[in-house]
């Protein structure tokens, strides 16, 4: 998504990442990985039990399609630099507003190596300007 | 409007536009929520998408 972030600004729209750790780890991820975007710190899960963000299996972690995932990850020059505090929970993308109780798009993701198509992010973000 | 379709949307891109679904998320409830950010300030996520479409990402690890 740190690739499509001109485009997504271009639009009209702004990135917002969540994730598990505490404040100086998501600052260390933001200077480490130079994002442009705010980071925001899920500590307790409420904002993932709010989205409904699936909690993988320990086998599931380990299977075939998160290899795949995390090998082409790897050759992108992504790293795992330290995992979360709840290390079996997933991720998730989702297109919300302007304004409250407008939900866009959601990608609960299926495994770890499962994301949102980013075609469909701006798809999503495009109709808001559309007035859809 | 009943709860239940508080929760019910449609898509609005992809191979199922035009489909009706329920909502994974609880958008009332997230917008709620006061995190802290990377540099320690703290927000009301609401606030976020007031007033532009925001993509919220959930990451399974930072990095």
């Amino acid at each position: 998504m740190r690739d499509a972030y001109p485009e997504i600004t271009a639009i009209g729209g702004e990135v917002v990442a969540v994730g598990t750790g505490d404040s100086a780890y998501a600052a260390r991820f933001v200077d480490d990985e130079s994002i442009p975007y705010p980071v925001y710190v899920d500590d307790d899960g409420r904002a993932a039990a709010a989205v409904s963000v699936r909690t993988a299996t320990p086998w599931g972690l380990m299977s075939p399609k998160s290899w795949g995932g995390t090998r082409a990850a790897w050759r992108a020059g992504f790293r795992i630099h330290r995992s979360g505090k709840r290390v079996r929970q997933l991720g998730g993308t989702f297109v919300v507003g302007p304004g409250p109780g407008v939900v866009r798009y959601e990608h609960v993701d299926a495994h770890s190596a499962d994301h949102a198509p980013v075609d469909d992010v701006l798809a999503a973000l495009r109709s808001a300007g559309s007035g859809v | 409007m009943t709860p239940e379709d508080a929760f019910v949307g449609r898509r609005v891109s992809g191979r199922n536009a035009g489909e009706r679904y329920r909502h994974a998320m609880d958008i009332a409830a997230l917008g709620a929520l006061t995190l802290n950010d990377s540099t320690g300030s703290t927000r009301r996520l609401g606030e976020l998408w007031a007033d532009r479409p925001v993509v919220l990402l959930f990451l399974r690890h930072f990095g």
